[in-house]
């Protein structure tokens, strides 16, 4: 067994091309270029995509925008608000209060019905072309005024005790004084009409964010490409390089694939509210979704560089051919040699009968 | 999330898993009704899993399902590349004769 696998490995040996010592630099070069690439195209992914959408105002709007016309999410929104207003409002014990003693036990049947007919009316309206404009609108607005607090050019007026504070009172205050509902707490977390969209530490850290994001969200991708590019250009099999540097892509952004789908899913899954998490998931898989078919991209340019430089080699079955045709015509060229016999047509030696010699 | 990474990066898929597992078991058993599946999963077929097991709790929609067929895909490609590669392993193809 001993004898055999040493026979083996010596038959291996033998086959073995010599491997050409003066490019070891180069391939350590390479193979530098390519971790290099690895690292930078993985970060590029995501640093272009936030650039691009969660930076960006127009962006944000065109990502965020269509979410209120999604008929699940109006219909959870919808919903939540008919009844958060119905049970501010009572509407049970006012319908009792109008009702004859008789019929009062049909306030609550009622006050079901006329929830569910609120229900349908607040879906549809959520979901008309006024409404997504009202929704588009604050979505820019707000976009414009969180952006301009990151990157520190925030008015104080959202600035309380240095949180990011989104103040609901006044709306509050509206519905109470024009339409008499008292008492009313749509958004829970909101304590006293004011929501506390990021404490002072969260939006000094987002800050820092930013504003590194602004800085790298394009140098990032042109210094993969910068990186890859110089990976080709010193390598000594191009073709080969093409083929790794397809293979790193692939594999960056099946891994990046399944990181952003973990990291989505456990963002939502620590979201305790119900209510917060549905349209938490609706405005997650909005937003992710372009960063999901961005990746998808890179992973199938990945797979066609793997492709096309697989496929720019020569043919094997080609080459065998060429290098038996290259043979031939060297043996017949030793074989025609000035001296020696003429070869016949068949370009065997010519005839000579069996009696003669 | 960097653990995981690394564990899918270093080890693959199987790995991957356990780690996952070991750092949010709740996460893992609130996704399956059953121990056979992802134990079967887990042995047969890894990255269809753990695409699976990142996708899943986020609702399986639209573009989620791509992102499930890429796993089923890497599946099929370790098994189908292991087939193609066997003769590269010595003895990879056939047992040896003495």
């Amino acid at each position: 067994m001993t004898d055999e696998n040493d026979q083996q490995a010596g038959r291996s040996t033998a086959a073995r091309p010599a491997a050409p010592g003066r490019h070891t630099g180069r391939n350590w070069a390479v193979g530098i270029l390519l971790f290099l690439g690895l690292v930078l195209l993985t970060l590029a992914n995501v640093a272009f995509w936030a650039y691009f959408t969660l930076l960006n105002t127009q962006g944000w709007v065109a990502t965020v925008g269509p979410v209120s016309q999604d008929p699940a999410v109006a219909k959870l929104v919808g919903q939540y608000v008919v009844g958060q207003l119905f049970e501010a409002a009572d509407v049970q014990g006012l319908t009792k209060e109008t009702l004859p003693p008789e019929l009062q036990i049909l306030a609550g049947p009622i006050t079901v019905g006329l929830e569910q007919l609120a229900d349908e009316a607040a879906t549809r309206l959520i979901m008309t072309d006024a409404f997504n404009s009202v929704w588009v609108a604050f979505n820019r607005t707000g976009h414009r005024i969180v952006m301009d607090v990151l990157k520190g050019r925030g008015d104080s007026l959202y600035f309380q005790e240095g949180d990011l504070v989104l103040d609901f009172s006044e709306v509050y205050s509206f519905l109470e004084d024009q339409l008499g509902v008292e008492d009313v707490n749509l958004i829970p977390q909101a304590e006293g009409g004011r929501l506390v969209l990021m404490s002072s530490y969260h939006v000094a850290v987002l800050q820092e964010v930013v504003s590194y994001l602004n800085t790298v969200g394009l140098l990032l991708p042109l210094l993969t490409i910068v990186a890859l590019g110089a990976a080709v250009w010193v390598s000594p099999a191009r073709r080969q390089t093409v083929v790794w540097i397809g293979l790193v892509i692939a594999v960056a952004m099946f891994v990046s694939l399944i990181a952003f789908a973990a990291a989505r899913s456990s963002a939502l899954i620590s979201i305790q509210d119900p209510f917060v998490r549905e349209l938490g998931r609706a405005l997650i898989n909005a937003l992710t979704h372009g960063l999901m078919v961005q990746t998808f991209f890179f992973l199938v340019l990945g797979l066609l560089l793997i492709v096309g430089g697989w496929q720019a080699a020569p043919d094997s079955a080609l080459m065998r051919w060429e290098a038996a045709r290259k043979e031939r015509e060297a043996a017949r060229a030793v074989l025609e040699r000035p001296g020696r016999e003429p070869l016949d047509e068949a370009g065997r030696m010519g005839h000579t009968s069996p009696g003669t010699t | 999330m960097c653990c995981f990474v690394t564990a899918l990066l270093l080890f693959g898929p199987r790995v991957a898993i356990l780690v996952w597992w070991l750092y949010s078991p709740l996460y893992i058993t609130s996704l399956f009704q059953t121990w056979i599946w992802p134990i079967l999963g887990w042995f047969f077929l890894p990255w269809t899993t753990l695409m699976y097991m990142a996708v899943a709790p986020a609702g399986i929609v639209g573009f989620d399902w791509i992102l499930l067929g890429l796993g089923v895909f890497a599946d099929m490609a370790s098994y189908f590349g292991g087939y193609a590669e066997r003769r590269r392993v010595p003895y990879g193809d056939r047992l040896p004769t003495y």
